[in-house]
């Protein structure tokens, strides 16, 4: 198995350099069968990693400890699951995985296109298979997983037991989906570009494949947050740690695209614009996956200083340069069909989005590389952390949420003050009586009276948006309101699924701010059959309870949980001291509402049974998650293909003004 | 100077959005929040881990720090005197680090003047004005339809 694995990857090498020749002679000769060549290297890549992948698995999950990444993230006493999941608990892993998927993505995209975006597709498949190359030229050369020892161990190091935990199961290959798919848009925007097509007919596909990597990353995010609040104990979810933010920028940028390009597809407007958002989007990817691995920042994820480094650098360089080139070879043929008529205009509404997007973004990435800046210049060391990150981004984030809402009230083109006034009266009513409702229920700071007061504006915008367009169904096709709401939504999935995605971002925000204003906490000393309390709730420690269980021992508190005089739970915060690690493990325990959630952490104990306790408050944070589901739901909404309108149906030929009404 | 009181005022800004943390004391609270642990983790003081020994010990030198009557500001020092200039979470506003704060809010108003220039160097688009491409089949109901969607 171990000739095997190292075999594919040479082999794989050996497909992507020839495939990435063959499909841009092919392309450059117009030869038909050199690009059918090409791509049926990526189908045949796709079977080579995927064959060494299966060689690594089976490698870990029969403990091969001969291989070196099997002894140094794998061990005979932890569960198969966790054998599976140590394939990507470490660099070389971890990108074997990045390729595997891309490898995958690639061979979809090849199959998609079979028969449409021809002209793109030999350029399309060449950086593909470029990409696909870097990586195969990492893994045989920098950083190979089947590499082995000169001894064989008798048992491995183990994984991470911070890494054993179900989220870490599914969290990192989410992730790379994410970032991996933002792989596709930019091959493809390449393709159009070196082939010069540059109409919009190929926009539908790239903006279908941002939107799949934008949902992966994003429950990619999602499942990170979760893993920290439940496993690092620390009672948040999100520290702007470097590799979080690494993860968030490509994000950030593909929500960007993902607004732009609507003005590109309806207006002709921004290409310029969207190129560069997509060569964004996907350098940041590899910019995140280059933190991670690299060890250049500090961070609970980046791996060991390494010396994949400089690869990624070079490789960062290589691709950047290849699209502003080719971006500004081509700028001549990208200018705008039509042009922006107003500052009152969905347009500017769209451009002032972006550029906050961008600027989020840019705040973010300064932050991040900050520190390495200013130790090249000044010579010392310093820290950029949360304080600097939460500073930035607050006035940044209020001013996209209260856009959220803005936007779609603005007309195309032009808005007349009788438009505006007529459009914004009602959500502005809702954003106000939020207020109102906010400060009844005793909110009394400022800055969260502002946001939960947006967070009604924008929400009442999305439903109002629903109210409109199903009554005016309703003038079409007389319907009942209910019959005539979802005949719209299903009409026209890309609007209404974007309108979804936003009332998940209004919880979002509203759980952000919930959990990060009202959050309070308190260290407890207490003495076994001992009361104290926090907030509405009294626990009462019962008693301390030690376990031994194969890999580990477990320390356990009983809490019991009481509210209002009433016993409501039994919570048992624990420690773990696996054998393998130094480091004990703290087992958070939480009991959610959709109030708040009672954050519970056993900090420390005495032989004597006496333990302290820190115990958290986190308002509103379920919130986040239904949030996030929502848009996930919204998003995956909007991938379902649309059917004819009725409307669409009834006109011979519509004009842009119906097509603009429909989307 | 409105830079580094403007950084001041963000920082402070920022400290709401934190509750109290080991003590009741929002002053030592803000300034666990501000300070990084040094036990080698990336992490502020007030968010390391439960594992974390040296984080209790480092709060109740703020404490004690602040109980002795030093203002946030003296504590910064004193902190940073004793463990570098790594041990703000972020660095003070002056000098080059000032430019951890600016940069981000250049780049927001570099961006507006460039739409703000890019639309207004734009003549109205008179193409798009009206409705030359609407076609004759569309009947007397969806044009009213259409006009009302376009009202709004």
């Amino acid at each position: 198995m171990i000739e095997l694995g190292h075999y594919c990857l040479i082999a794989s090498l050996v497909v992507c350099t020839f495939g990435m020749v063959a499909a841009i002679v092919g392309g450059v000769q117009k030869n038909l069968p050199l690009v059918r060549s090409a791509e049926n290297c990526l189908i045949t890549n796709f079977v080579f990693l995927g064959v060494a992948s299966l060689c690594l698995w089976y490698l870990l999950l029969t403990d091969e400890f001969l291989v070196e990444y099997v002894a140094s993230y794998s061990a005979t006493d932890i569960p198969a699951r966790f054998k599976f999941t140590a394939f990507w608990g470490g660099q070389k892993g971890s990108l074997l995985l990045w390729a595997l998927v891309l490898s995958f993505f690639s061979f979809l995209v090849t199959v998609q296109n079979r028969h449409r975006n021809r002209d793109l597709m030999p350029y399309t498949a060449a950086v593909l298979l470029g990409t696909i190359g870097f990586f195969m030229l990492l893994l045989n050369f920098a950083t190979n997983p089947f590499e082995t020892l000169n001894f064989i161990p008798e048992d491995g190091q183990g994984l991470n037991p911070l890494l054993q935990n179900y989220y870490m199961i599914i969290h990192p290959p989410v992730l790379f989906l994410g970032y991996v798919g933002l792989a596709i848009p930019f091959a493809l925007a390449m393709g159009a570009l070196i082939s010069g097509r540059l109409d919009t007919s190929w926009l539908p596909t790239v903006r279908r494949w941002t939107l799949v990597a934008w949902i992966f990353l994003l429950f990619g995010l999602t499942l990170g947050g979760m893993w920290a609040y439940e496993e690092l104990g620390w009672g948040g979810y999100w520290a702007w740690d470097p590799v979080e933010n690494a993860s968030f920028m490509p994000w950030l940028i593909a929500t960007a695209f993902l607004h732009s390009v609507m003005i590109t597809e309806k207006k002709g407007m921004l290409k310029i614009w969207n190129f560069v958002l997509i060569l964004l989007a996907f350098e940041l990817s590899i910019f995140g996956t280059f933190i991670t691995r690299s060890g250049v920042v500090s961070s609970v994820h980046s791996f060991a200083l390494s010396s994949v480094g400089p690869f990624f650098v070079t490789y960062l360089a290589l691709s950047t340069a290849l699209g502003l080139f080719w971006i500004v070879y081509r700028s001549k043929e990208l200018h705008s069909e039509k042009r922006m008529n107003s500052f009152l205009s969905r347009e500017a509404s769209f451009l002032l989005n972006n550029l906050l997007f961008l600027a989020i973004c840019f705040a973010i990435f300064w932050g991040t590389v900050f520190p390495i800046l200013s130790e090249w210049v000044t010579g010392e060391k310093i820290t950029v952390s949360m304080p600097f990150f939460n500073a930035v981004n607050l006035p940044l984030g209020l001013a996209l949420l209260i856009l959220t809402g803005v936007c779609p009230l603005i007309a195309w083109r032009k808005s007349s003050a009788k438009n505006f006034k007529r459009n914004f009266l009602t959500p502005l009513g809702a954003g106000f009586l939020s207020g109102v409702v906010a400060v009844a229920l005793g909110v009394r700071d400022l800055i969260p009276l502002v946001f939960f007061s947006a967070c009604g504006f924008v929400a009442m915008t999305m439903i109002y948006e629903f109210y409109k367009g199903a009554r005016a169904r309703q003038t079409i096709r007389p319907s009942g309101f209910l019959v005539a709401l979802m005949d719209l939504t299903l009409m026209n999935k890309r609007r209404y699924g974007g309108f979804i995605i936003h009332l998940g971002v209004v919880l979002v925000f509203a759980g952000i701010i919930g959990s990060s204003f009202f959050k309070s906490e308190q260290l407890f000393t207490v003495a076994e059959g001992e009361e104290f309390s926090i907030g509405d709730y009294t626990l009462k420690y019962e008693q301390l309870t030690f376990r031994k269980d194969p890999e580990k021992e477990v320390v356990f508190a009983h809490i019991a949980v009481f509210k209002g005089g009433k016993k409501i739970d039994d919570l048992y915060p624990q420690k773990d001291f696996h054998y393998k690690s130094e480091q004990p493990m703290t087992e958070v325990k939480i009991r959610s509402t959709l109030k708040e959630d009672l954050y519970l952490v056993l900090s420390g104990y005495e032989e004597g049974g006496e333990a302290t306790f820190h115990v958290f408050i986190n308002p509103l944070v379920r919130l986040i998650w239904y949030g996030i589901g929502i848009m996930v739901l919204g998003g995956m909404f909007v991938l379902i293909p649309n059917k004819k309108s009725g409307v669409a149906v009834a006109l011979k030929k519509p004009s842009q003004e119906v097509r603009d009404v429909a989307a | 100077m409105w830079l580094p009181n403007l950084a001041l005022l963000l920082l402070f800004l920022s400290s709401f959005t934190f509750g109290q943390i080991y003590s009741p004391d929002e002053t030592v609270s803000r300034i666990a929040h501000n300070l990084m642990c040094t036990c080698g983790c990336p992490h502020i003081i007030g968010h390391c881990g439960d594992e974390c020994s040296v984080a209790p010990q480092l709060v109740h030198e703020i404490s004690q720090l602040v109980t002795a009557g030093n203002t946030e500001e003296e504590v910064y020092e004193i902190f940073e005197d004793q463990y570098g200039l790594r041990v703000r979470a972020v660095p003070k506003a002056e000098g080059f680090n000032l430019l951890v704060w600016v940069m981000p809010f250049v780049g927001l108003l570099a961006g507006i003047v460039v739409i703000f220039f890019v639309i207004n160097r734009l003549k109205p688009d008179d193409s798009n004005q009206e409705t030359e491409r609407e076609s004759p089949e569309i009947d007397e109901k969806y044009r009213k339809l259409i006009d009302r969607e376009l009202e709004r």
